[in-house]
């Protein structure tokens, strides 16, 4: 992968906190160019902190960012908001307009587009979600999934390249994960790059084309998401293996291509029990 | 703005009234309202405030929510205020070495400075329920109201919600661990666990504060917001405007004895 095909790549970078927390100390790793990337690592592993170097937030202390080939600097800044979006952890931490409207115009307003493609960039992000119908509303009175989508929204309204998303599972129930799942999987199809942060190894078995394991600041793996029936290298990054994996494994039941994905399980069993099911 | 109009067509005239009109006119109201200087008239004019939000349909209920500042702070007017104004006394109370009077003047002023409150916040609440908050400060915004303003008073909002939501989290957590507030304010424990609650929510709203500033910068926020606000005002707007005002000027030309 060189550095053009790569949406993100992170060459030895550190960060530290004022106070002397240290963050992030030597990380290094590439995001495929649209890719579906998970982003695993433990609490406190550096994620958070990762993410907010993709789009400016936080400038290199040491070591480098290059975004879309783009090396990140205080000259980027602009063109990397643009470049990049970042969905929050907490909903309640993104929207602050008195209306979701307004919440999702912010983002387009900033880059200085014109009213009328604001409003059109709006209609069409609320919709992509399906939020539209919530734009009158206030923000702070919606409920936990219509918040996420309202955040979403606001991202998508500046047409970013990357979209970056930090555990946008927490609190969802498993229809509101599908629909954001859905809504994700159309703008990869698109050409997007999807990063997501997650301690959800399951999920990212089943979703990631590409898998990045973090832990203490460094990175531990990454790779195809294969790597995750790796039980000695997702060990060293604090996870544990999807379930499917365990239950090959545990079960005794693959030496070699073990599956990590639901899909591949049930067809490795349909293998196993064709036999007999026909009998 | 498209989104807004589609939904604008809603409700009775004094939600549909162009804000920016209504927000002036009932400005110019109160301003002639607070001018007046006798009981009956600031009567009259808070009357034909409540008449007006009777006419708009506001609902009662939220009119009266929004209302109980008026019975803290009428009430504290009324009762201390015949001590603090010299004048005729009316009754004295005496506790040992303390000697207060109560004098007409000061009942008279005291009733007077609560209907002028009873008045100002009458007109508030009809602005703020039947404009609702994104479209205030939009209007203001269009009536050129210095963004700073508006900025510090928007995000004073944003913040209250905020707080109040930290607070309801922390006092249901609390409440959960078995924690019940004594009868008693003075109570030992409760005083610490509610210095406590306190202290955590200065600390975790500024944490709070800071993640949402680092959520803006992220979309582009350089300090400057920029809005599309844009409001059409019709004739209807207008006239509205102009009779709320001259209903307002006439109750204080007949408060000064001139018509
Ligand atoms: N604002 C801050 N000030 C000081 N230290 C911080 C700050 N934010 C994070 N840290 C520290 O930096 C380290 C990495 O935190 P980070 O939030 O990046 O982890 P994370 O991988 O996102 O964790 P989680 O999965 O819990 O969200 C942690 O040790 C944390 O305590
Ligand atoms: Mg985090």
């Amino acid at each position: 992968m060189s550095a053009e095909n790569c949406a993100v790549e992170i060459r030895n970078l550190f960060h530290t906190y004022p106070g002397g927390v240290e963050a992030l100390k030597g990380l290094s790793l590439k995001v495929p160019l649209n890719s579906k990337t998970a982003l695993l690592g433990p609490n406190g592993a550096g994620k958070t902190t990762l993410i907010l170097h993709l789009n400016g937030i936080f400038l290199p202390q040491k070591g480098e960012v290059f975004v879309l080939g783009r090396r990140v600097s205080r000259k980027t800044e602009k063109w990397l908001k643009a470049k990049v979006g970042l969905v929050f952890q907490n909903p309640d931490d993104q929207l602050f307009a008195p209306t979701v409207w307004e919440d999702v115009a912010f983002g387009p307003l900033n880059m200085g587009l014109k009213r009328d493609e604001v409003e059109i960039r709006v209609e069409e992000a609320l919709k992509q979600v399906e939020a539209f119908e919530l734009r009158d509303r206030a923000p702070y009175m919606l409920s936990w999934g219509q918040k996420k989508r309202a955040a979403i929204a606001g991202v998508l309204a500046m047409d970013p390249e990357i979209i970056v998303l930090d555990e946008p599972w927490a609190y969802l129930d498993p229809l509101g994960q599908e629909q954001i799942g859905d809504i994700l999987n159309g703008l990869h199809e698109k050409g997007k790059t999807i990063i997501m942060v997650t301690h959800d190894v399951d999920f990212a078995a089943q979703w990631a084309d590409w898998v990045i394991i973090m832990r203490d600041g460094i990175l531990v793996a990454e790779g195809e998401p294969s790597l995750l029936t790796d039980e000695e290298v997702v060990s060293r990054g604090g996870l544990r293996c999807p379930l499917i994996t365990r239950l090959f494994k545990e079960g005794g039941l693959m030496e070699k291509e073990i599956p990590y994905r639901l899909d591949q399980g049930v067809q490795i069993l349909r293998n196993l029990l064709g036999g007999c099911r026909k009998s | 703005m498209r989104a807004y109009s589609s939904t604008e067509s809603s409700g009775t005239f004094l939600y549909r009234w162009d804000p920016r009109v209504k927000i002036v006119a009932l400005f110019v109201y109160l301003v002639f309202s607070l001018s007046v200087e006798r009981i009956m008239s600031l009567l009259l004019s808070w009357g034909l405030i409540l008449l007006l939000a009777l006419w708009g349909r506001i609902s009662l209920g939220e009119f009266v929510r929004r209302m109980p500042w008026l019975l803290w702070f009428g009430g504290f007017l009324l009762i201390f205020y015949p001590f603090l104004v010299p004048g005729k006394e009316m009754f004295a109370v005496s506790c040992g070495p303390v000697y207060a009077a109560a004098s007409f003047e000061g009942l008279y002023k005291g009733i007077v400075l609560l209907l002028r409150l009873a008045v100002s916040l009458s007109v508030l609440t009809v602005i703020m329920i039947s404009t609702g908050p994104g479209k205030i400060f939009m209007a203001l915004e269009g009536l050129r109201m210095p963004a700073v303003f508006l900025r510090t008073a928007e995000f004073t909002l944003r913040y209250i919600y905020i707080c109040t939501d930290e607070l309801r989290t922390m006092f249901t957590a609390r409440k959960a661990r078995g924690f019940k507030p004594a009868k008693s304010f003075f109570n030992a424990f409760t005083m610490n666990t509610l210095s406590h609650l306190i202290g955590m929510l200065f600390l975790r709203t500024y944490s709070r504060g800071e993640r949402i500033y680092t959520a803006m910068l992220s979309r582009g926020y350089t300090g400057e917001i920029i809005s599309l606000s844009s409001f059409k005002a019709r004739s209807s707007d207008y006239l509205m405007g102009i009779l709320i005002s001259a209903v307002g000027a006439a109750v204080f030309f007949l408060d000064k004895g001139a018509l």
